[in-house]
């Protein structure tokens, strides 16, 4: 509950639907830590003190604002670090810096990708100071917008000479895994499971809100039949998805308007790491062969699905993520 | 009816008036009946149709004898 | 260079335009604000602290402004204009901000432009956004784009009178930069349309009416 002096102080504030007192609170529960230029530094936190969200990390030059602290009633508990590029560290939540003579901000919001950050602040040079009181408000714009819950998962803006502002459009995130709803990740479980001993493998495809499982049989066990020495691996150790189904897949999803998804295959007695040679068969020549599909790999132990994790391309490489699986699987 | 909360914003002025009720509504869960006394033009022509611009509902703005009134608003909703 | 500026209105537009003009080199300003500082003033106006209450705003401007910037040149009016200040204020500036936050006094801004041959960088703040529009002489103003001044009780009731201070900082800023930056092309103004809330920019093109009691229009 706020006190009486910040009621006074925040009112006009407070009178915003989407601030109210518990958005004024939680303006106060972040720490702002600013690693920006001096004068684009004093504009962000002159602004954002003033709001009512405390601000480290600047060196006390003489700027021309009040430095007024913010009124709070108890300590921050969150940390949110605001950036100049090009050094963006991990915890990056707010960048600024410049390209092409504009200055450029992006924020990640709770949900947000770092990978999609770290492509929006690739190749941006340090932040311009000659802007700086646009600069450093657009800051503070950013920092309250996530503080107050209100920012999309990725926002980008761009300051151009003569003051003109726009936004940046983000792409969807092509760094997450698609939502697979439980029955179908149960469904997929039980018919990776059924081809063990061997690895089994299945699609997913869908839209957006749409997941559905395609199970394909393993055809690498016919390879290495026919052709031992192409397909040295057995089924055991390798799969394959069976070319004519996939075929066929490819043109239903077509017809349906569907994409691809993922394509997931378990590892019968191994780990969920996305292997070299699961590396190999997903990117032969160091470029992925089905770009905007993610892997998903289950690893079994003693005939149960043990764990899960998904491998998604970005930038050269398959970063891995965990993939939690359905409760008594 | 009685109501959950009541405060009374005579010696407010625009815009405390409406800062007060919009934060005692917010303490309110969704239902809870909250009761303003008021007084003066602007507060009477603003506060309650600021409390239905957020979304709550005016249940009932009556005079009283000494010339104050007695406002009854409902919370609505979360987005307020 | 930009020569003399009057900010009318030292406030949440007033404040960030000021320091915006100063860093820019500006080499003088006229600051013009009647108002004394008020606490939930503060968090908009962050040239203004919590001992600053109660103090005229333009010499808490003044104080600080000058401390941070040795070379500029500042005139204080600490006082509300009328309508017989308008004209003879804006005739002797090169260029004017409206920091003001009543209707009537951008009305009577903009309709000063034609008269007197200073252009005006309009703007206004509420809540999650607004907008900022530099008025040239020869260029569009305020009626032509909203034919007549709203009626003051047409404004918003004070449930929605809340506004978010980084974006008076975004606003103001804003001003400063169109005040930089060259005369639009005659005949129009650009209007310069801030949503903070779901960070939109927009900007629009507005025409000169023919014959508008504002600005004269093309005929």
């Amino acid at each position: 509950m706020l006190t009486e002096p910040q009621i006074q102080r925040y009112a006009r504030q407070l009178l915003l639907r989407d601030v109210g007192e518990r958005g004024q609170e939680a303006l106060g529960a972040v720490l702002v830590e600013l690693a920006l230029p001096d004068e684009v530094a004093a504009a962000a936190a002159a602004y954002l003190r003033a709001g009512g969200t405390e601000v480290h990390g600047l060196a006390l030059s003489d700027a021309p604002w009040a430095w007024t602290p913010p009124l709070l009633e108890a300590a921050p508990q969150r940390r949110l670090h605001v950036v100049a590029a090009p050094t963006v560290p991990e915890r990056a939540a707010v960048v600024v810096g410049s390209d092409a003579g504009r200055a450029v901000l992006w924020s990640l919001g709770e949900s947000g990708c770092r990978a999609c950050l770290a492509d929006g602040v690739r190749g941006l040079g340090p932040p311009d100071v000659g802007a700086a009181v646009q600069t450093g408000s657009l800051v503070a714009l950013l920092v309250q917008r996530r503080a107050l819950g209100l920012a999309s998962p990725i926002e980008g803006l761009a300051l151009s000479e003569g003051g003109a502002i726009s936004t940046l459009a983000a792409r969807p995130c092509p760094h997450r895994p698609p939502a697979v709803p439980e029955a179908v990740l149960r469904a997929l479980l039980i018919h990776l499971a059924s081809a063990l001993p061997d690895e089994g493998c299945a699609v997913l495809v869908g839209r957006d809100d749409d997941v559905r499982l395609v199970p394909v049989e393993n055809a690498q066990a016919t390879h290495h039949a026919r052709d031992p020495e192409a397909f040295p691996r057995t089924a055991r150790t390798a799969f394959s998805l069976d070319p004519r189904a996939w075929l066929g897949l490819l043109r239903e999803v077509d017809r349906t308007g569907e994409r691809v998804l993922a394509i997931a295959h378990s590892h019968p007695d191994g780990g969920t790491h996305f292997s070299g040679e699961d590396r190999r068969s997903a990117a032969p020549d160091g470029l992925p062969l089905l770009p905007g599909v993610a892997h998903l790999v289950v690893a079994f132990s003693g005939g149960r699905p043990g764990a899960a994790r998904w491998a998604l391309w970005s930038d050269g490489d398959f970063l891995e993520m965990d993939c939690p699986l359905p409760s008594g699987s | 009816m009685t109501p959950d909360a009541r405060i009374d914003i005579t010696a407010e002025v625009c815009p405390m008036t409406f800062v007060r009720t919009k934060i005692a509504l917010e303490r309110l869960p969704i239902g809870g009946v909250l009761e303003v006394r008021l007084k003066g033009d602007e507060p009477l022509r603003n506060v309650p149709e600021s409390a239905r611009d957020l979304g709550h509902t005016v249940l009932g703005l009556e005079q009283l004898e000494d010339g104050t009134w007695r406002l009854l608003l409902r919370r609505e909703g979360p987005a307020c | 260079m930009l020569e003399a500026t009057v900010i009318i209105g030292m406030g949440g537009l007033g404040c960030p335009a000021a320091v915006a003009l100063a860093r820019a080199g500006a080499r003088r300003l006229t600051l013009v604000d009647g108002d004394v500082v008020e606490s939930s003033n503060l968090h908009r106006q962050p040239l203004y602290g919590p001992e600053d209450v109660g103090r005229p705003k333009v010499e808490v401007a003044r104080e600080r402004l000058a401390r941070a910037f040795p070379g500029l040149e500042l005139e204080t009016w600490s006082r509300r204009i009328g309508p017989e200040d308008v004209e003879p204020l804006l005739a002797r500036h090169a260029l004017a901000i409206d920091g003001t936050d009543s209707v009537a006094a951008k009305f009577l801004l903009s309709d000063s432009v034609a008269r007197t041959g200073t252009p005006l960088v309009s703007g206004g703040v509420l809540q999650w956004g607004g907008q900022a529009m530099r008025i040239d002489p020869g260029g569009a103003c305020l009626r032509c784009l909203y034919g007549t001044a709203p009626r003051e009780d047409e404004v918003p009731t004070c449930a929605r009178a809340g506004v978010l201070g980084s974006l008076a900082g975004v606003l103001g800023a804003l001003q400063a930069s169109l005040a930089l930056g060259p005369p639009g092309p005659g005949g129009q103004s650009t209007l310069h349309v801030v949503d903070g809330r779901s960070l939109r920019f927009r900007t629009l093109t507005v025409r000169q009416v023919p014959g508008c009691a504002g600005c004269g229009g093309r005929a």
